[in-house]
């Protein structure tokens, strides 16, 4: 009884990877990818895969290697070394093919200052073979990026966060068969990155392969499936979010408040509870395993009658993770 | 059938960018105009006989301009800006952009070139000698060349400012050795040799004939032939050295490859003319 319950738990909490083909090749395969500028090694061996349906995030300060890696798969940058095939295809071999598969907003966007929003869309949507735009009509993708009332709109009276969202419907007139998102959010305001949230989520719906850059660990942590750590040109971890942490020293925090006082030493010697400390009437317990820790912390106060006035669980985030992996904050 | 729409789609989209621009405005009618009456006003003093000498000149001006000027900044500044970098990501090729924008260029030029004309026909009471489609091919032969000059200005420079120096460098000698501000005979002899390699000869030559002369298209063979080399020449350089990126730099290799394909064409020209 005490194993389904948690099984519920952990399957209820598992990120949604319902829409990942783990059975099919990987649509994105790279390996050991080097590539210099002069002195400096941006990308220093990175390997990753990248399967269909997957929302992919390369996550790492600025100047980790993440936007160079992405344009190389994006056909736009040579390398020196190592393997990159895309939907079967090398982007230095066979840019077209790559090219006509994939769908990329680049870290900034530029179009010609007058163009409206949806003749930019139905201009680059003509630069595609007709079989790869049947479906992704340009009202469709206004609607998705909610720009439908910026249809007639001049590239130079957007906002950065419409030019971004325009830049994502961009990257969707072709149907690609994955979707490159180099670094969003980078420079928007906090109304504007949720917005662009919601349009991920819904490619994410859509079960769409995605590639994300990002610098930002929240947003790695709610919009990947799985994120690969990347500094000085490396990955240095990789997993779903739930796995970075867990393979962390991170610990989840129980919080709970109680009708009458309760003993610290009691609550210790709770099944999974590692530590207890008290402030001001709330207790704080942490543990490697919260969701055994809770139903065993329940049980206990069932059996001695204690009354909860308050509980929450706070888990370790990704952020912990990324600080104790790379030994810093990551940077704005 | 697919890639003629997104082509043509393409030109339109120019077009209309164009239209929208009002700098771009002012320099596509309001410059050409203000040179038409500088011409014909005082340095024709209204005769119309003198301004229709002129005006084969004077549009060979308006061309060069529009075609150096125009083109040859435009691309630069896309790229520069990262505009050709959003275009890279689609299955295009350079012939793409490059066939395209002299498409739109090319109809702008000429509705500057034929305001001009139409303007000395009412307002000057010019009367011209040749055929309309004779004077009407020679234009756009004679554009064409030009515009294909600026690509080749476009994809030698780094920026859109060494493509303003490129553009000078090469606008000043067009104009005043290549006949399109005086005649060429009152130049030295020795430099006369030099001037007959410049395209703008061979445009002024075969407009003067054909709108002054009343000569036709089959009379004008060498200058037609001399100005679609020329452009023929300049749109395979512009391909070659064609770069999609700010920070791409050309390598030596495929620059000394232009080098040497412009050096065999001036070098074929200046042969001939002995």
């Amino acid at each position: 009884m005490t194993t389904n319950l948690i099984d519920s738990i952990e399957t209820e909490k598992r990120p949604a990877t319902r829409g990942v083909d783990y059975a099919a090749p990987a649509r994105v395969i790279v390996r050991d990818l080097v590539k210099r500028y002069g002195d400096l090694t941006a990308v220093a061996g990175v390997s990753f895969e990248v399967r269909r349906g997957e929302v992919f995030g390369l996550l790492g300060p600025n100047g980790a290697g993440k936007t160079t890696t992405v344009e190389i798969i994006e056909g736009l940058r040579p390398r020196d070394s190592g393997e990159v095939t895309v939907c079967g295809f090398d982007p230095t071999e066979d840019a077209a093919e790559v090219k006509k598969r994939i769908g990329v907003a680049l870290q900034a966007t530029a179009l010609p200052d007058k163009i409206e929003v949806r003749e930019a869309l139905s201009l680059f949507a003509g630069f595609y073979p007709a079989s790869r735009r049947g479906r992704a009509d340009v009202d469709r993708l206004l609607r998705t990026v909610s720009l439908e009332e910026k249809a007639k709109s001049r590239f130079d009276t957007l906002s950065g966060g419409q030019r971004q969202r325009l830049a994502v419907a961009l990257a969707m007139v072709n149907e690609p068969e994955v979707v490159i998102l180099d670094e969003p959010t980078t420079g928007l305001d906090a109304q504007a990155r949720r917005e662009l949230h919601d349009v991920i989520e819904r490619l994410k719906h859509e079960s769409k392969t995605v590639i994300l850059t990002t610098h930002y660990i929240e947003e790695a942590e709610r919009l990947c499936d799985r994120v690969a750590i990347v500094d000085h040109g490396r990955v240095i971890a990789a997993g779903t979010p739930r796995e970075l942490i867990s393979g962390s020293r991170g610990q989840s925090r129980i919080e709970l408040r109680t009708v009458r006082p309760v003993e610290l030493a009691e609550l210790r010697s709770i099944p999974f509870v590692e530590s207890v400390t008290e402030s001001c009437g709330t207790y704080a317990l942490r543990s490697p395993d919260a969701p055994r820790a809770l139903i065993e912390l329940v049980k206990w106060m069932e059996a001695e009658r204690h009354e909860l006035l308050d509980l929450h669980v706070t888990r370790p985030t990704l952020e912990d993770t990324f600080i104790e992996l790379t030994g810093k904050r990551i940077r704005e | 059938m697919n890639m003629l729409n997104a082509w043509a789609n393409n030109t339109l989209i120019g077009l209309k960018l164009t239209f929208r621009d009002r700098q771009a405005i002012f320099w596509t009618y309001g410059f050409p105009l203000f040179f038409l009456f500088l011409f014909a006003g005082i340095f024709a003093r209204g005769r119309a006989e003198t301004l229709l000498a002129m005006l084969p000149g004077l549009l060979c001006i308006s061309a060069m301009s529009s075609g150096l000027w125009g083109m040859g900044i435009a691309l630069p500044t896309m790229r520069e800006r990262g505009i050709l970098r959003r275009y890279h990501l689609a299955p295009i090729s350079p012939w793409m952009i490059i066939t395209s924008g002299i498409a739109s260029s090319l109809l702008i030029s000429l509705s500057t070139l034929l305001m001009q004309i139409a303007l000395a026909k009412i307002v000057y009471k010019i009367e011209i000698a040749g055929g309309a489609i004779a004077t009407f091919v020679m234009l756009v032969v004679g554009a064409l060349a030009f515009f294909s000059l600026g690509f080749v200005v476009a994809s030698v420079a780094d920026n859109a400012k060494s493509a303003a120096v490129l553009c000078n460098l090469l606008f000043f000698p067009l104009m005043f050795l290549g006949g399109a501000a005086f005649p060429m005979e009152f130049l030295p002899p020795k430099l006369q040799d030099l001037a007959r390699v410049l395209p703008s000869n061979y445009m002024v030559d075969g407009l003067y004939r054909v709108m002054k002369e009343g000569e036709g298209l089959v009379a004008n063979l060498k200058n037609l032939t001399v100005l679609l080399l020329c452009c023929a020449v300049s749109l395979f350089v512009a391909a070659k050295l064609f770069r999609w990126e700010a920070d791409e730099k050309l390598p030596l290799k495929r620059k000394a490859w232009a080098a040497a394909v412009v050096a065999i064409f001036i070098g074929a020209a200046m042969f001939v003319k002995r």
